[in-house]
């Protein structure tokens, strides 16, 4: 779906149609489960999460204005992003989160990975921003800029961060392979 | 530059690309759960508080405090007659409901009373309004003072009275500095009936002094030799 129209269903969910709001879900549900699923790892939990997120963003709604450069989706994850974060300050040390699910077992496609096994397993153990940073540039495929403007840093930073992020994730390869 | 990927960082990029997939995810209950929530909160998205409104409401509150007091500063140097003494009037008044100890508002009355006799001599010819206005606050400070330092000295804080009996000693000597000003005043006044108030005025202002001076000590003696009665209890 173009921007333009995603922008129309937007301008609709803030006169308060929650019709149009149910169509913004479909369209980005699944996008903001992956990537709340590819670090928390616990169905139940991430289910939990994007329906906060998107209460959140149905109460804050108002606040949303489009800038140019700044699509509907960084805004819902930009708001996924920070009730990670709140998630894992407070749940992180849990015995339930250190439970952690096979991914393959809840994945569409669990040949797919099964295949990329050793790569989920390198990529867990990196700090939450680092995990951050590689799936919404690289899995995700946004650019830096809206990787900074998710992740509320500059786009060197961005940069900085995506380059110490993949080092760490090539030491831990090296280790695993 | 530093921040291209290098082979070995693309390879590593194309790599995390391919492994990204979707994982199962029950997204029509999901659905269902968040719109039976959003029915629930029963509301239109909460309106937004910009903070465009934010600095509005700051910028207006900021321009109203110095809007009042750049006014009131104005109006504190009003004399009688003047447009914003009413204004002065008024923040004098406010300042004396102010639950002050009472030394203080005895200081704060003598500064009135100095205000008003100051503005004696700014008067070009009669102006009996400055007159009138010197005779009332000096009789409202001085009764309040006295009725004050008599009811301390019931008390029995001495000090607190002898602060109050300065303040009315302080106020008598003004006052009497004043009173030639005031004479002069009514020769300049250019009719009788505008004589004869500002003698009434005078009349009442020097009733104040010897009230005041009922009150001071070193006046007692020869107050009370000269009239044969005690100081005045309020």
């Amino acid at each position: 779906m173009q921007e333009s129209e995603v922008q129309k269903l937007v301008a609709e969910a803030q006169q308060g149609d929650s019709q149009a709001f149910g169509s913004l879900y479909d369209l980005y549900a699944k996008q903001i489960y992956n990537f709340l699923f590819s670090k928390l790892r616990h169905q139940q939990t991430c289910e939990d999460l994007v329906h906060t997120v998107f209460l959140k963003s149905w109460t804050n709604l108002r606040s949303y204005t489009p800038r140019p450069n700044a699509k509907f989706s960084t805004w819902l994850y930009q708001i996924a992003n920070y009730t990670l974060i709140d998630h894992w300050r407070m749940k992180r040390p849990t015995a339930e989160l250190e439970e952690i699910e096979n991914l393959a077992a809840f994945s569409t496609d669990p040949e797919h990975y099964e295949e990329y096994g050793y790569l989920w397993k390198a990529i867990q153990d990196l700090p939450l921003s680092y995990q951050t940073v590689l799936d919404l540039r690289f899995r995700q495929d946004l650019s830096v800029e809206e990787t900074a403007a998710i992740m509320n840093k500059s786009a060197v930073g961005v940069r900085v961060l995506q380059h110490r992020a993949l080092q760490a994730l090539k030491n831990k390869l090296k280790n695993i392979i | 530059m530093w921040f291209k990927l290098s082979p070995k960082d693309k390879a590593l990029a194309n790599l995390l690309k391919r492994s990204a997939g979707d994982f199962n995810f029950d997204e029509t209950s999901a659905k269902f759960r968040l719109l039976a929530s959003i029915n629930r909160l029963d509301q239109k998205p909460a309106p937004s508080f910009h903070i465009t409104r934010v600095m509005w409401y700051s910028t207006a509150f900021a321009a109203l405090v110095i809007t009042a007091s750049t006014t009131f500063a104005f109006a504190s140097n009003a004399l009688p007659g003047d447009k914003l003494f009413a204004l002065n009037k008024f923040g004098e008044k406010v300042i004396l409901t102010l639950p002050l100890p009472v030394e203080q508002k005895a200081k704060v009355q003598e500064y009135i009373v100095t205000n008003r006799l100051e503005a004696l001599d700014k008067v070009d010819t009669e102006d009996l309004e400055t007159v009138k206005e010197s005779d009332e606050s000096l009789m409202t400070a001085v009764d309040a003072i006295t009725q004050n330092k008599t009811r301390l000295e019931s008390m029995g804080k001495t000090k607190q009275a002898e602060t109050l009996e300065k303040v009315l000693d302080q106020l008598q000597t003004k006052v009497e500095n004043k009173e030639n000003t005031i004479k002069e005043i009514e020769k300049r006044a250019k009719d009788e009936p505008t004589r004869e108030k500002i003698r009434e005025h005078l009349k009442k202002i020097e009733d104040s002094k010897q009230k005041a001076r009922l009150h001071i000590k070193r006046f007692q003696n020869q107050e009370g030799q000269s009239h044969g009665q005690k100081p005045e209890q309020d």
